[in-house]
């Protein structure tokens, strides 16, 4: 079917419909743009998830425990795969260009991979707090996502998030019904990463944000950090942890639990590559990324075009 | 590299599925990575890559006129609507 | 528990080979040189992992204890180093990509020559997990051998290969290199013949493969003893059991 908007006004008023826009068409620019930013932080921020969680994979404690490990950090570089697939097809860079600026600090990825895992229990507290907090964000998206090609990939990586979630209670649940050290560490985790956690929803929605307007989110961040905060508080209290929030309250008129103010700069500071682990998180990436070109050197010799068909246009789309 | 794209088939279920797209150098290695990139876990049996650029690609507008051709359908409302009248009035 | 001695240490060598295999493995997730390539090596390196956990399964079977997780961790990560039987090619810790690559082409030729040996086993268990492995060591070797045949026509990335051969090829020796109950393994029909005799096959497809042997030897091993341990050993095992060390008492 062939589609065209003669103004904003047509092409919103389509995406008000429930209307999927596809990658050959003629969609807006300031659409194309917005929805190519979204999804590179988010092709980003599977793939330095990865590289957060690959520091403790070679030392998970057990043989089996490894292999489940491996396989989830795996979908994590797999998401990452699909997104830079799909980001690239809106024609706006290419795979390369994408990874070339990421480990150069030239673009973003989410906050909380800024930050370095020191110890095992951060391993299974990302698993549990980060993942969970990255899921509730891309069920959101996905209610409602306008771009087609993104929303048909999410399913997929919506279903594998389904499979770290279990995995990431089941070694904090191990933990939890652990020693007195397990229990520590994990408190411990708990205290770096329960802020991180929750900022990476980001500060409270802007009334114009386009990204609304254009139902690429569906909902607005702070429903969403709500969401995941009702739902983890009183699961890690219930664990016996505590939640590193002084000022945090149970509001017995909306039977919420209410974490206080919360400190942004942090997250300011991540945006601007300026994390406690941000340099070197990017530096290793790109080293390792410039140790194997002669690879990819060697495996584009056939002079092929990288990307094919620039925006994708004889892509068949997904289904 | 160049960009695949890949399809994906269960044995006895649906047709052969768009999954999505990969980049490969040579043929071999398209199908050996797209075993690992989208049926890590069984999702298909049936593989299919396909070189993007060897996608013969119709225009958006080239299936548009038949969108309309509802001699093509047969109404089953108004065959119903038949049908009812004619077992009603006695023959 | 009846079973010979003999046997147990033929496992326990192949199950290690195969857990120091797959641990290599898991260090180039996330950066491999390109994305669909971390994901190959991911999968093949949880191949190889469940490969190991299988063996240990046997070995515990022999021994008469349940393969429950602790168990097979403490077979798997809680020895003395002195009692790994591993070769040294699996030991060897390299940030390398075309070292890596080449290992994982030699290791994976000679995987699927030593799971045939067993594939008739009278260990019904061990017979069906070689079925299993071989039918995976297919894919493996042929991830390998897409990625060479490639890489070896390219001048650049052939030279850096042909000199990863060098560096990994005096090690391939103790790949072959039979433990000492092989005897008592063959002799009561766990496996079929000797991992010696896979040296000359080896050797063979080596030459076919880069043009090159890398195996002089089997008598040139010298230090290259499975009943030995390598530099690199000692870091590598501290480095498998940092989480297990923090807390003897946990499970994780």
């Amino acid at each position: 079917m062939t589609r065209s908007w003669a103004t904003m006004e047509d092409f919103e008023a389509f995406l008000d419909d429930g209307g999927l826009v596809e990658a050959d068409d003629p969609m807006p620019d300031a659409y194309r743009q917005a929805v190519f930013a979204f999804i590179e932080m988010h092709a980003n921020s599977e793939l330095m998830g990865g590289l957060t969680e690959r520091d403790w994979i070679p030392k998970t404690p057990g043989l089996r425990h490894k292999m489940a490990v491996l396989a989830k950090t795996q979908d994590e570089i797999g998401h990452g795969h699909l997104l830079y697939m799909v980001a690239a097809d809106l024609g706006v860079k290419t795979r390369v260009e994408m990874l070339e600026d990421l480990f150069a600090g030239r673009s973003r990825f989410h906050n909380v991979f800024h930050y370095r895992a020191v110890t095992w229990g951060d391993q299974v507290a990302i698993a549990f707090l980060v993942d969970a907090a990255a899921l509730i964000s891309q069920q959101a998206v996905f209610k409602n996502c306008s771009y087609g090609p993104y929303k048909r990939i999410l399913r997929r990586i919506i279903a594998e998030e389904g499979f770290h979630m279990r995995l990431g209670e089941d070694r904090m649940l191990r933990i939890a019904e652990g020693t007195d050290r397990q229990r520590l560490m994990f408190q411990e985790s708990l205290n770096r990463w329960f802020w991180p956690a929750l900022q990476l929803f980001g500060p409270d929605s802007e009334s114009d944000d386009v990204l609304l307007r254009w139902h690429i989110k569906s909902e607005r961040n702070e429903v969403l950090r709500d969401r995941w905060v009702q739902r983890f508080v009183p699961m890690l209290q219930s664990y016996g942890f505590t939640i590193p929030a002084p000022d945090m309250r149970w509001d017995a008129v909306r039977h919420r639990w209410d974490v206080g103010s919360i400190d942004w700069e942090p997250l300011k500071r991540t945006l601007a590559q300026g994390g406690p682990d941000s340099s070197r998180r990017i530096r290793e990436a790109a080293d390792n990324w410039s140790r194997t070109a002669w690879v990819r050197a060697a495996l584009s010799d056939n002079g092929a075009a990288a990307n094919g068909a620039g925006n994708g246009s004889t892509s068949t789309g997904g289904s | 590299m160049r960009v695949y794209e890949v399809f994906v088939k269960k044995d006895g279920r649906n047709e052969f599925r768009h999954v999505g797209a990969l980049e490969a150098a040579t043929d071999e290695l398209a199908l050996v990575l797209a075993r690992e990139v989208y049926l890590r876990r069984a999702e298909g049996d049936r593989l299919w890559v396909v070189r993007r650029d060897h996608v013969v690609a119709a225009p958006g507008d080239f299936v548009d006129p038949n969108a309309d051709k509802p001699h093509r359908h047969h109404d089953g409302a108004a065959v119903a609507a038949r049908r009812m009248a004619a077992r009603q009035s006695p023959s | 528990m009846s079973e010979p001695h003999g046997v147990r240490e033929y496992l326990l060598a192949f199950a290690d080979d195969e857990h120091l295999m797959g641990q290599q493995h898991t260090e180039w997730i996330g950066i491999a040189p390109f994305l669909e390539e971390d994901l190959a090596v991911s999968s093949i390196g949880q191949d190889e992992l469940g490969h190991a956990a299988l063996l240990y399964e046997l070995v515990l079977d022999l021994e008469g204890v349940e393969a429950t997780d602790p168990a097979l961790d403490a077979l798997a990560f809680g020895r003395p180093s002195d009692d790994y039987r591993c070769c040294h090619l699996v030991e060897y810790t390299t940030s390398d990509w075309a070292e890596a690559l080449v290992r994982h082409w030699v290791y994976d030729t000679f995987e699927a020559m030593r799971w045939k040996l067993v594939a008739g086993s009278s260990l019904p268990k061990l017979a069906s997990v070689a079925r299993k492995a071989l039918q995976e060591e297919a894919f493996h070797c042929r991830h390998a051998d897409a990625l060479l045949d490639k890489l070896l026509a390219a001048p650049e990335a052939r030279k850096r290969i042909l000199e990863a051969l060098e560096v990994v090829g005096p090690l391939v020796t103790g790949l072959c290199e039979p433990v000492e109950g092989e005897a008592e393994a063959i002799r009561t029909g766990v496996a079929a013949g000797s991992t010696t005799d896979l040296l000359a096959p080896l050797q063979q497809a080596a030459e076919e493969r880069f043009g090159a042997a890398p195996v002089n030897s089997l008598l040139d091993h010298g230090q290259n003893r499975r009943t030995t341990r390598s530099a690199d050993f000692e870091p590598l095992l501290a480095r498998m059991r940092e989480v297990f060390d923090y807390d003897p008492e946990a499970i994780w």
